[in-house]
């Protein structure tokens, strides 16, 4: 009966005079610099472009390239302060090993105003790893425009190359993601989605630079190499007056590492100006450890599986951060944040950095225009 | 079982359609300015994404109109 | 009995005021480059009108105004006139996005605080606009932005009316 009811609405439709043009595409540029600093000795510095033209009033053409700029990072084959480096005994001071990651991406977009469809790929290539990626993504208007649904999958395939040519078990790792997402305006001032996702990775997933040093025990790291997670995530967006607004979000994520954490997040914006917004955001996340690790220096020759990466142990973190958006004549627009991080005290970020806790500040600066 | 929970959340859908129309076109003033939007600043949010990626172990949560960015 | 009524009240809803053969929705709203006067449907009787609802934060409409500043310059001096009416909450907003394609002022705006006519046409987007023939009656509706390539369907059918 629902059925019959949904046909007449779209036969009535089909009645109706009505010439519906849409989409809100346009021929825009942006050119920005993002940077990231941690206390760890990561320093990166990024580049960005993008360059998105019509090829006709429903069809958009895009081209991204990102460009990073890495200090003291993977390719100190791990090493730090306290701890000599493995295979070439050279300790982090000395080096100033630097490695640059290009990452250029490519999509092509069909606006009609009810239906957005968006398909890409991505690749990046640096010294030790090459990723190759594609992408897609479909999303419904619907109810005048009150509701969109979502659907989006992306699949890539990575490989590791690391530079003391170490022999991996296996050097691929490939990784799927599957989103499903609802979007409702509840009133004009208040709106809400929802999001799921869906992601597994297989191949080898560890670093190939951690290694455990032990009493009688010198083992790479190695972790299982499957990996099934879900995501499920709640935000929304509330007018509080004409020039405030407040966004929020929550996300629960588990996998079947035992790897559950909680994520949550809330921003306040204000429109200072007619031109200017600005605001103050706040981030909370919190992890539980894998089934997998153990204290450090606990492990044993019969263990399985061996890690040495914080991440892969329980820990928290902050992010305090402030947005900036600047809107100039004719539609350009200057966008620019600082975030600072902190995680929580963590032993494995003693034992491997050399650091009570990770501490980083990065940044974004972008200018946007349409030409 | 998955199949009759999208086919009755679609009907769901389309047969309360109209009380899902909430704001009309010409009330949407709000959502058009830059500090009603989920994510007010879309480099921030490629940035953060590769950030907290790199740094925490979970992943996903985001909107479905973001492309994969393959980070490890 | 229910989904029948249901169904009828969704056609009814479809089928409402600002459709093609309804007559165009009157009215008697303030001029936004001058709100202390008015401008009335009634001005234009017997003359060819393009109603066009428009807000400076919509991008459709901000797309397409230029192409309407160009189209009431080609038939300046005739009988065809494009008649704007905004929403904007504040009308500073709407005068600074006009001034800055249509620095002539060619085109005529109404300020619509209340929203009258967007809730009159039952208008499903924005921007809308309706085309109204001599004898006041709708003979199409737009939704959504006019571009290049539709506007030569628009300048035929205003030539037809006005042939009339």
């Amino acid at each position: 009966m629902q059925i019959k009811q949904f046909m007449l609405f779209v036969l009535s439709l089909a009645l109706l005079e009505v010439t519906s043009l849409a989409s809100d595409l346009k021929d825009k540029m942006s050119f920005g610099i993002n940077t990231y600093n941690d206390n760890a000795d990561v320093q990166v510095y990024s580049p960005t472009f993008a360059l998105y033209k019509k090829l006709s009033s429903q069809w958009l053409l895009g081209v991204k390239m990102r460009i990073d700029a890495v200090t003291a990072a993977s390719i100190k084959n791990g090493s730090n302060a306290t701890h000599v480096d493995a295979v070439t005994a050279a300790s982090a001071k000395e080096s100033v090993a630097d490695d640059v990651r290009y990452a250029p991406t490519a999509m092509l977009t069909y606006d009609d105003g009810d239906n957005l469809v968006t398909f890409g790929s991505y690749y990046s290539t640096e010294n030790d790893y090459t990723g190759v990626a594609a992408f897609a993504s479909y999303v419904r208007q619907l109810n005048q425009q009150n509701t969109a649904l979502g659907v989006s999958a992306s699949q890539s395939f990575d490989k590791w190359s690391p530079v003391f040519k170490r022999a991996l078990p296996k050097d691929n790792r490939n990784e799927t993601k599957i989103d499903f997402s609802a979007n409702q305006l509840i009133t004009p001032e208040f709106s809400m989605s929802a999001v799921y996702s869906y992601m597994y990775s297989e191949g080898f997933l560890s670093s190939p630079y951690h290694f455990i040093l032990q009493d009688s025990l010198a083992k790479f790291e190695n972790y299982p190499d499957k990996r099934t997670g879900h995501a499920f995530a709640l935000k929304g967006v509330y007018l509080l007056d004409k020039d405030d607004s407040v966004n929020f979000s929550y996300r629960y994520y588990m996998d079947d590492w035992d790897i559950k954490s909680h994520t949550s997040s809330v921003e306040f914006m204000r429109d200072f100006t007619h031109d200017f917004t600005s605001g103050l955001r706040l981030r909370y996340y919190t992890q539980t450890g894998s089934n997998f690790v153990k204290p450090v220096g606990t492990y044993g020759v019969s263990d399985q599986y061996f890690a040495v990466d914080y991440r892969m142990s329980a820990f928290d973190s902050y992010t305090i951060g402030v947005p900036f958006i600047y809107r100039m004549k004719g539609g350009d627009k200057l966008t620019a944040s600082i975030d600072y991080y902190k995680t929580s005290s963590n032993e494995y970020l003693k034992n491997w950095y050399d650091v009570g806790s990770l501490q980083s500040v990065f940044t974004t600066l972008t200018y946007e225009f349409a030409y | 079982m998955v199949k009759y929970i999208l086919i009755g959340s679609l009907l769901f859908l389309t047969a309360c359609s109209d009380k899902l129309v909430r704001v009309m076109p010409y009330e949407k003033e709000y959502f058009a300015q830059d500090k009603m939007s989920l994510s007010p600043i879309a480099e921030r949010a490629e940035q953060e994404g590769h950030v907290y990626l790199i740094r925490e172990a979970s992943a996903g949560g985001e909107s479905a109109f973001q492309g994969g960015c393959g980070c490890r | 009995m229910k989904k029948i009524l249901i169904t009828l009240l969704v056609w009814a809803n479809l089928f409402g005021a600002g459709q093609v053969g309804d007559k165009a929705v009157g009215f008697d709203l303030p001029n936004l480059y001058n709100l202390d006067k008015k401008i009335s449907l009634n001005e234009y009787k017997g003359k060819v009108v393009l109603v066009n609802l428009w807000a400076s934060w919509c991008g459709g409409c901000q797309e397409e105004m230029p192409i309407f500043v160009e189209l009431q310059k080609e038939f300046k001096g005739s009988d065809f006139h494009i008649l704007l009416s905004t929403i904007d909450k504040e009308p500073k907003n709407a005068v600074a996005f006009l001034q800055s394609v249509d620095r002539g002022r060619v085109l005529k705006s109404v300020y619509d605080s209340e929203k009258i006519l967007p809730k009159a046409y039952r208008c499903i987007g924005m921007p809308s606009s309706y085309l109204v023939d001599k004898s006041g009656t709708i003979v199409e509706v737009y939704v959504g932005s006019i571009d290049e390539k539709h506007v030569g369907k628009l300048k035929a059918k205003i030539k037809s009316l006005l042939g009339e």
